[in-house]
């Protein structure tokens, strides 16, 4: 009998000492941190399992790990860190990571200061040709235009200028700018509610709703709207539900953009299989195509990026200006529960917040965007010296173009 | 799982107590101190009824995936029934052992359904079956008692390559969460392997326990259950604190051999 147990017991040793144990894991979305270490874990093991780039990006995770974690252990040892020490480590660790959205936050256990690190930003304000988006300088060259009717702006974090420009004859170009996607958003008040109602008219005017008749495409279904300009230079991104509404109402029907897929387990590589993104048209779209120009510069970022490409992809469509920001993969804050990837954190709680993506996005050439920017179709650098004298030169380009179509 | 154990044990004991009342014409099985019964000699044939033996056999299989998911506990993984078919063949050692190779296609499936709320109190969940076709050599030894039905009991390793894996379902796409759409993104694809994380070799622990029945002259027909308990993770050594994944594959099958 001894034997029979002991045979039983060895085969049942046998057959389950040969697998793996498991590594136990923490819901990176709340832990509370008291350690510099403890926060380090929090992010690293957040991106690790949630980061939605892994299959292309290169950067080598692991030896980041095991290389800048005896730091993080060496502050608790040390009583704390100073704030340029914090944000040298958290930068060698996340400044490789190709996601353009990302922006990590992390408090200093020990000073309270916060620390910031953006990948995409450090990576845009390398490129040579870098600038920032002088709004105001833009808008006042626009006004100086020859024949300019119909000005309607809004100033504030969330501008946006509506006018009417010459064409040929009578005929008009329809301009439209806006300095992100959150326009509608603040129409119904969600997350704007410090905002005077007054401040709504133009936004109401510029898209509205559909129902009002007020959005692009009402526009340029005005028989002397022969061509529209759509500005999207220094533009932050938004509310993709805002896509559909102002840019897929230029269409004449839905237009694949290309494919999402999602994390599907806490694997570095655990994708869901590939699904069409759609930018839905809407019953008000454009009925007639007209040339549509957009116009981007590498402060164009998120669903400004998503929306060049929508126009890129129209027959009418022509995007004019510079490579773009890089950040084209969406996000939908608040959902890590949901799909166990993107943002996580709470850097008043926890003291430590990771935005990043949710989705892969590829065009339908299953071609990544991310970190790289849409390509315009015609190249127009950002010209200061040019703007210093009121001429704004990607403006100008858009015209002509238009113009001579 | 009394049953299993009691067999388990008979085939352990046997082959001794054989050894020790060979020249008697009964043969008394005990454990310990419990008799299990008296068998006629003939029960354990000391001649092999051939060198060689070979046929077919097909069957159902119930495939179990082991996977920790940890935090993310709205995707849960569920086994899923699949089929294999392949050859199996014989070398018979003696009466009683034989030392058996299959060559068998056995699918290797599970369901995976992520439960999600993606705006206000709307419960959705989409669902993926994974169908995965392995071909799978186990070797193993093999112990029987009887005659004309013959009860057997094996077991042994197995290698195996995973041939294709096929997916089927919907999953949580950007239309489907940004457009409220009332389902994901229904795919039904091959899938791609990828060579960084996907572990096509496949090797395990194989074990299970049947009845054999001569039909005519050389034909056998047997029915048995078979596990396929595999210890190579399905993924690559690609990522610290990985969890590993394995799967555990019931079997039930019958089939077919002629003896040489």
């Amino acid at each position: 009998m001894k034997r029979l147990i002991l045979i039983i017991a060895a085969t049942a040793i046998l057959l389950g000492g040969c697998r793996k144990e498991n590594p136990v894991l923490e819901n990176p979305n709340a832990v509370n941190c008291t350690t510099y270490v403890q926060q380090f874990d929090a992010i690293w093991h957040g991106l690790d399992n949630g980061y939605v780039f892994w299959g292309r990006d290169t950067t080598d995770w692991d030896a980041a790990y095991n290389n800048l974690r005896p730091l993080f252990e060496q502050f608790d040892a040390d009583g704390g860190a100073t704030n340029s020490e914090l944000q040298k480590a958290y930068e060698e660790l996340l400044l490789p990571l190709i996601d353009h959205h990302l922006t990590v936050q992390v408090r200093n256990l020990k000073t309270g200061g916060l620390i910031y690190v953006q990948p995409g930003s450090h990576e845009v304000r390398q490129r040579p040709e870098y600038h920032n988006t002088p709004y105001d300088e833009q808008i006042s060259a626009l006004k100086r235009q020859e024949g300019i009717t119909q000005l309607r702006e809004w100033s504030g974090d969330v501008a946006s200028c509506f006018a009417l420009l010459p064409h040929k004859g009578s005929k008009k170009i329809a301009y439209l700018r806006i300095s992100s996607f959150s326009l509608l958003s603040l129409q119904s008040y969600v997350g704007y509610g410090q905002y005077p109602s007054s401040a709504l008219d133009p936004v109401r005017y510029f898209y509205g709703t559909v129902c009002d008749g007020m959005s692009p495409s009402a526009w340029a279904n005005d028989n002397n709207v022969a061509a529209l300009i759509i500005d999207l230079r220094g533009n932050g991104g938004g509310n993709a539900a805002e896509l559909s509404p102002l840019f897929g109402s230029l269409a004449q029907e839905d237009v694949l953009w290309g494919y999402t897929r999602i994390k599907d387990g806490l694997g570095r590589l655990d994708y869901s299989p590939w699904a069409p993104f759609h930018i839905r048209c809407p019953e008000n779209h454009l009925k007639e195509p007209k040339p549509i120009v957009v116009l981007v510069d590498m402060n164009s970022v998120s669903c400004s990026e998503i929306s060049t490409q929508v126009v890129k992809l129209l027959p009418n469509g022509t995007v004019i200006g510079e490579r773009t920001w890089g950040g084209t993969c969406p996000l939908l804050p608040g959902q890590y529960n949901l799909l166990y990837s993107g943002v996580f954190g709470d850097i008043r709680q926890y003291g430590y917040y990771v935005y990043t993506s949710n989705f892969d996005l590829v065009t339908t050439e299953y071609k990544s965007l991310e970190g790289v920017g849409v390509e315009p179709d015609i190249v127009v650098p950002f010209d200061y010296d040019a703007l210093s004298r009121g001429i704004d030169n990607q403006l100008e380009a858009a015209l002509s173009y238009l113009r001579a179509l | 799982m009394k049953r299993i154990i009691l067999l388990i044990a008979l085939f352990a004991v046997a082959p001794w107590h054989m050894a020790a009342q060979d020249t008697v014409k009964s043969h008394t099985i005990t454990i310990g101190n419990s008799e299990l019964g008296t068998f006629h000699e003939n029960l354990f044939p000391k001649k092999a009824p051939s060198r060689w033996s070979v046929g077919l056999q097909l069957g159902m299989a119930d495939n179990h995936y082991d996977i920790d998911v940890q935090y993310a506990d709205k995707v849960l993984f569920k086994g899923a029934k699949g089929f294999t078919i392949g050859l199996q063949g014989r070398s018979h050692l003696t009466g009683w052992l034989a030392a058996r190779a299959d060559l068998m296609l056995v699918q290797k499936n599970y369901i995976r359904s992520h439960t999600a709320k993606p705006s206000g109190n709307t419960v959705v969940q989409v669902r993926n079956a994974i169908r995965n076709n392995y071909i799978s050599l186990p070797l193993m030894a093999e112990v029987s008692i009887g005659n004309r039905l013959r009860f057997y009991l094996d077991g042994g390793g197995y290698v195996g390559f995973w041939l294709s894996s096929h997916c089927e379902g919907e999953s949580l796409s950007m239309d489907f969460l940004l457009y409220d759409e009332n389902e994901g993104a229904r795919f039904d694809e091959y899938y791609t392997f990828d060579k960084r994380r996907d572990n096509r070799f496949d090797a395990g622990w194989v074990y299970g326990a049947g009845v054999a029945g001569t039909l005519a002259g050389k034909i056998t027909l047997n029915a048995e259950w078979r596990q396929y308990y595999a210890i190579t993770d399905t993924q690559k050594q690609y990522m610290l604190f990985q969890m590993p994944r394995y799967h555990t594959t019931n079997v039930l099958q019958v089939g077919a051999a002629y003896h040489f």
